[in-house]
């Protein structure tokens, strides 16, 4: 953060609100002001943020570098306002406001000093940062397999508790997916022990201040309770946001204009079972009551969704006009190794779909019009990762005979032969090369991206430079980018030269790492969006300039997977940490950035 | 019927052995790894 003298001085710890004569023209309220701190320095990029009177809704705005905001709202009623801004205790005031009201509010923000009101009030990262790791390969399996789907540091993971617990919690874990070893197992159980033990962390966090931030604006919109797990959101043709709950196999469809969420329910067929092909896995704990498990969607020109079903193993189609549900069975193949976990899918120029099938190591193309599978075996990489690939199925059978008992840990490899991460491939994100339409894909675990010739279906892989591709994307002008979600890295790849090259992501403070898990190329600016899971921000690269625009999150425990664009100039995404009552607001939400005022943003 | 239990009981051999394997594989990278 960039503070300057200012020629204002702030009464100390005053709030000033002049309110000011309704202009009959304005349809919105507008709250302008300074954010300044106790002793009248300006505090620039500070967050200000106001609740609705429901207190189901946010807006938010940055101080520019003298410290000043304007703020244009439709909120109305008892509204909230909130200034926040790192190492300051947060500063909120409540008041009316019409519909049609000018106001000015002034924050002061007062500098912590307790060291235990300071270590709550940073990012998870400073605190995974402070564990104590015995060695860089503990380090590296923890934050590739005990961050999946959470952060670790935050006040919901942080919670000190006594080793028994932590042997419980690590078997829950490792039944959700965990592949550690009985050394890793133990190992991290003592890191945590040892590391969260309730005592204050000292860091010190600087957010750098960027001017785009002070044109920025960000909406939240609430959605679902504590049990709710909106995994994916994507902007539908209608530029409202459906947001796919994975867990409750429900959408809940955002109009962004009333503010309306519609939550519609996706129908089963006769042969669905909740907990899908893994029902005899123990799934996470009132999250996953569904038999589908939606994960991520795509959408064709005729403005229909096909979502992919992980846990049914189905390709799922919904025409939001017609409201009309269709169901595609992947065919399971020998030994049932197929189908398994369908993941992240996209749309090609042919209007056909391409999925990753994750716990099978393949790929799938659907064709829209002859509605027909084509199933692409991917490259095993050893024998560990073979031995998955074609018995994976069997076990997720024979553990089906005894559903949620976790019996996978008894009969995987990963814990008999010692194998670990290392034992899968994991085929994750996937895109497709706006220039000339090839596919390509990333494989999580086995830290390869791929690619696959549309006529002959050979399969040409290319190792990464660092471990955890994630969710990668094209840029408009044919580069792929990857995020290295193990190393906190940005990887920047030419197709036609097959070269890699790194980006560092900012970190807050010295000997944190960033886990950067949903990454979105805009197709018009090709700026690079990236959730930076592990600091509460979402990061905006500028490739040309090559520098980052960091913006903070107004909602403390951010997890975004997946990033979308609106025709009118958002940048848009939900925040699905598992489980949602860690979030800030206990709840998901939809999220949407708008980076340039009057929809100068616009794909 | 004699080809189902030949059938039974290489199944219930072959079985046995995988569970040995696997339980064998369990006590050494519990122990060893």
């Amino acid at each position: 953060m960039t503070m300057q003298p200012t020629r204002l001085l702030l009464p100390a710890l005053a709030i000033i609100c002049l309110v000011a004569a309704a202009n009959p023209q304005a349809r919105a309220g507008t709250i302008t002001g300074l954010v300044a701190t106790a002793d009248g320095q300006p505090v620039a990029g500070a967050l200000v943020t106001l609740w609705n009177e429901a207190r189901n809704r946010k807006e938010t705005v940055y101080t520019d570098a003298e410290g000043r905001y304007t703020l244009a709202t439709g909120f109305a009623g008892k509204v909230q306002l909130r200034g926040r801004a790192p190492m300051y205790r947060d500063f909120n005031v409540a008041f009316d406001l019409a519909a049609d009201d000018t106001q000015q509010h002034n924050l002061a923000l007062v500098r912590l000093t307790d060291p235990q009101e300071i270590s709550d009030s940073l990012t998870a990262s400073a605190h995974a940062a402070a564990l104590p790791f015995p060695d860089p390969e503990t380090k590296n399996t923890f934050i590739s397999q005990c961050s999946y789907c959470h952060q670790q540091g935050n006040s919901l993971t942080r919670r000190p508790r006594p080793a028994a617990e932590w042997n419980d919690v690590m078997w829950r874990m490792e039944g959700y997916g965990a592949y550690i070893t009985y050394a890793e197992h133990r190992r991290i159980q003592k890191l945590l022990g040892d590391g969260f033990d309730g005592r204050p962390v000292n860091a010190v966090q600087t957010a750098p201040f960027s001017p785009e931030m002070a044109r920025a604006r960000i909406e939240e919109w609430h959605a679902g309770d504590t049990m709710s797990f909106l995994h994916d959101t994507i902007v539908g043709h209608d530029d409202k946001l459906y947001g796919i709950d994975e867990g409750k196999d429900v959408i809940f469809i955002l109009d962004r204009a009333t503010g309306a969420i519609e939550v519609v329910e996706i129908p089963t067929e006769a042969d669905d079972q909740v907990g899908g092909r893994f029902r005899g896995v123990r799934l996470p704990i009132g999250v996953f009551t569904g038999m589908h498990g939606p994960h991520s969607a795509a959408i064709t020109r005729d403005g229909a969704m096909y979502i992919t079903g992980a846990l049914s193993g189905k390709l799922i189609r919904f025409d939001p006009a017609t409201r009309e549900w269709r169901f595609f069975k992947i065919p399971e193949g020998f030994l049932w190794r197929k189908g398994l976990y369908p993941h992240t899918i996209r749309t090609d120029q042919d209007d056909n779909l391409w999925f990753t099938v994750t716990m099978s190591n393949r790929l799938m193309k659907f064709d829209t019009k002859a509605e027909e599978f084509t199933d692409i075996g991917l490259p095993h990489g050893g024998f560990l990762r073979w031995m998955t690939d074609t018995f994976m199925g069997v076990v997720l059978k024979i553990i089906q005979w005894f559903p949620e008992q976790n019996l996978q840990l008894a009969l995987s490899h990963h814990k008999w032969l010692n194998g670990g991460h290392e034992a899968f491939n994991w085929p994750y994100g996937i895109d497709v090369n706006p220039l000339d339409d090839s596919v390509w894909y990333a494989k999580l675990l086995g830290n390869r991206i791929g690619t696959v010739n549309r006529e002959t279906l050979e399969v040409t892989e290319f190792e990464t430079p660092h471990a955890g591709p994630r969710r990668m994307r094209f840029g408009p002008d044919g580069i792929l980018w990857i995020p290295s979600f193990d190393e906190g890295k940005l990887m920047r790849f030419d197709p036609k030269s097959t070269q890699f090259e790194t980006i560092d992501l900012p970190v807050l403070s010295e000997g944190e790492y960033e886990m950067p898990y949903a990454l979105a190329v805009h197709p018009k600016t090709g700026d690079v969006w990236i959730a930076a899971n592990n600091t509460d921000r979402v990061l905006r690269y500028l490739p040309q300039q090559k520098r980052f625009i960091a913006y903070p999150m107004p909602n403390r425990v951010i997890w975004f997977r997946d990033i979308d664009f609106t025709r009118d100039g958002q940048v848009c995404m939900s925040n699905s940490n598992l489980p949602a009552y860690a979030h800030e607001d206990l709840v998901p939400a939809f999220v949407c950035i708008e980076p340039e005022p009057g929809g100068a943003y616009g794909r | 019927m004699k080809l189902l239990k030949s059938i039974a009981r290489h199944l219930m051999v072959g079985a046995t052995f995988t569970l040995l394997v696997i339980a064998t594989g369990h006590l050494l990278s519990y122990l060893l790894g």
